[in-house]
């Protein structure tokens, strides 16, 4: 669930794969025939083994041990400073939409006694309403209406449902999960 | 930024049970080391864990540990300055605490909604999961993370609260791991906090609420703690069960690693005799919470969603090997980390035979083996829903995530043996 450049640089990749890997779609990847990366940590094994079985001093080695992992960890702290979503520079901007469709979702669904999600078209969504709504459940809830955009254009009442995402866009991506109300 | 501070209530809660076992079991503690806090605090985490799933198993799990402490001795050992430990501790805790306090990961979401319903009260999360009807997600899971985590969150169920519960629970996690590899003179500290460090993807974990790190590092710090306890170090003798109670309540992954490090090191001889029952009754205490939890689910008609039997699929074992090595292989996820694991535990089990500390190299080793063992069995005998979890390669970077720490070990085993004058190692 990663981006054209190959990264995670969007807020719905973040909560959806952004744990599972540091930059790999590991979706896209699953199934393909393994490539190259094996033969490099291979190699990479090999080094080790040789680096632990050295007679050389346990210090000197020590130094070495750090020196290959400081060295092979350079394209994974690129990805985490520079390129995700949760870099340090943009993390917090990321967060500040989790928030808002939370706290959106929540204070309706406090404000008439419970709620449900009726059209789920934005996968990353499905979680943040799973705790949004966990303690707020009564036998007559209000809909929710998830559109694929829904946490980069948030949420608005409309009439008697909450609306989150544009909906022109949102028909297109999801079925609607239960009774319109 | 995480407040970290609302789990400062929970800890010298749990701290106070614990120096309470402490000194009704008859044989305090003479050791007074931030560890010996630490495990303190853990006894009460344990406490609390059995309690929540239910308030007979508290009591058991109490008694249990007043037992295991009058046993256990107060030999204190060979000094070592906790003085690093505790400053690598203070910088994980700022890098934590600069976070913004918003779960940001698919399963921290997921995890964060039971700790909701744990923070409205100690046993509201046993209730609802009992519930068939209760519709919470994944059915049939422990409830020992929610607990945590809501506790650590000081009962409230706002969002930077919950977040900040589960960040103090990671925390917890990386003080316990520290401060017992400190702890463990024959182990090279430094090595093992570097492949740590320098696989990228735990970074990313160390800031959500995911619990596959704080299972990890617990379960690194349990291998230490039995290993480390063969020196007549009463402080890791106490806490060794202690953990088991607590991982087994996180995922029941926990009761998996009790178990077979358990068997890695009575395989190896690497465990002193008089330990031997103490490392049975860790594994009685892991088993017991995870049984007792089954028990109230199958009574209650609710069944683990993704932890049961459902068939022998071993016609998917290619392809669930191919993605691990595929996850294993990542260097931007893990770095060199992996590879030098590989490497210590190929030289670990291919060599001659040698000393103790030679034999608890092989035990780990053969322990991170056989964990991968048990996780492809259980992929084979379970679910299709999960074995597509693994198929689809979203369920191996993580479970390797948990792995990172038990390995490192391994790497720091090898180091810190060699590091030892050949007099000492090997006595004659």
């Amino acid at each position: 669930m990663n981006d054209e450049n190959d990264c995670i640089t969007s807020t719905e990749a973040l909560v959806i794969d952004g744990a599972n890997g540091v930059c790999r779609d590991v979706r896209a990847d699953a199934g393909a025939p393994l490539g190259l990366e094996v033969w490099l940590t291979l190699v990479l094994v090999a080094v080790a083994a040789v680096v632990l079985r050295a007679r050389t001093a346990v210090a000197r080695r020590r130094w070495i041990i750090a020196l290959m992992l400081g060295a092979a960890a350079i394209p994974g702290t690129h990805a985490l400073l520079v390129l995700r979503a949760d870099r340090p520079t943009t993390i917090y901007a990321h967060a500040a939409r989790i928030v808002a469709l939370h706290d959106a979702v929540r204070s309706y669904a406090t404000e008439h006694g419970c709620a449900e999600v009726v059209r789920d078209a934005c996968l990353a969504c499905r979680p943040i309403a799973l705790l949004a709504l966990v303690d707020r459940r009564c036998s007559d809830p209000m809909p929710i209406e998830f559109h694929a955009d829904a946490l980069e254009s948030g949420c608005e009442a409309r009439g008697a449902r909450l609306v989150c995402g544009h909906a022109s866009r949102g028909a297109l991506g999801g079925p609607a999960l239960s009774r319109a109300r | 930024m995480t407040a970290l501070w609302l789990a400062l209530g929970a800890v010298s809660l749990a701290a106070l049970v614990g120096w309470i076992v402490d000194r009704i079991s008859g044989a305090p503690l003479r050791d007074r080391s931030p560890l010996a806090w630490l495990t303190f605090i853990t006894h009460g985490l344990a406490a609390l864990t059995a309690t929540a799933m239910h308030p007979l198993l508290g009591v058991v799990a109490l008694a249990a540990l007043v037992m295991w402490s009058r046993r256990s001795g107060t030999g204190l050992p060979e000094g070592t300055p906790s003085g690093p430990a505790i400053a690598v501790i203070a910088v994980v805790g700022v890098v934590i605490t600069l976070q913004p306090p918003v779960p940001m990961a698919w399963d921290e979401l997921v995890w964060l909604a039971r700790a909701r319903v744990g923070a409205e009260g100690p046993l509201a999360l046993a209730a609802r999961s009992l519930d068939p009807h209760g519709g919470l997600t994944p059915a049939g899971y422990p409830i020992g993370a929610g607990v945590l985590q809501a506790a650590f969150a000081g009962l409230d169920g706002d969002l930077t609260a919950l977040t900040s519960g589960t960040s103090a629970l990671v925390l917890f996690a990386v003080a316990t791991f520290v401060l017992v590899l400190r702890r463990s003179t024959e182990i090279a500290w430094g090595p093992v906090a570097l492949v740590v460090m320098g696989a990228p993807l735990m970074w990313v974990h160390l800031r959500t609420g995911m619990l596959d790190l704080p299972l990890g590092l617990f379960a690194a710090a349990f291998a230490m703690a039995l290993l480390g306890a063969g020196r007549g170090d009463a402080t890791l003798v106490r806490l060794a069960p202690a953990l088991a109670v607590v991982m087994s309540g996180l995922k029941d992954e926990g009761a998996m690693y009790v178990v077979v490090i358990v068997l890695g090191c009575m395989g190896q001889g690497s465990l002193r005799r008089g330990l031997r029952a103490h490392a049975g009754l860790a594994v009685l205490v892991a088993v017991a919470v995870v049984g007792a939890w089954r028990a109230r689910l199958m009574f209650a008609g609710v069944s683990a969603e993704h932890h049961a039997a459902a068939g022998f699929a071993v016609g998917a074992l290619p392809d669930l090997l191919r993605e691990l090595v595929r996850a294993a292989s990542d260097l931007r996820d893990f770095g060199a980390s992996l590879a030098l694991v590989v490497a210590a535990m190929a030289m670990s089990l291919l060599t001659r035979r040698g000393d103790d500390a030679m034999a608890s190299e092989r035990a780990l080793s053969l322990a991170w083996l056989a964990c991968i063992g048990c996780t492809l069995l259980a992929l084979v005998v379970g679910p299709d829903a999960v074995r597509s979890f693994a198929t689809s390669g979203t369920l191996w970077p993580r479970f390797l995530v948990q792995l990172v720490p038990l390995g490192a070990i391994v790497v720091g085993a090898r180091l810190g043996r060699e590091a030892v004058p050949a007099h000492v190692a090997v006595p004659a």
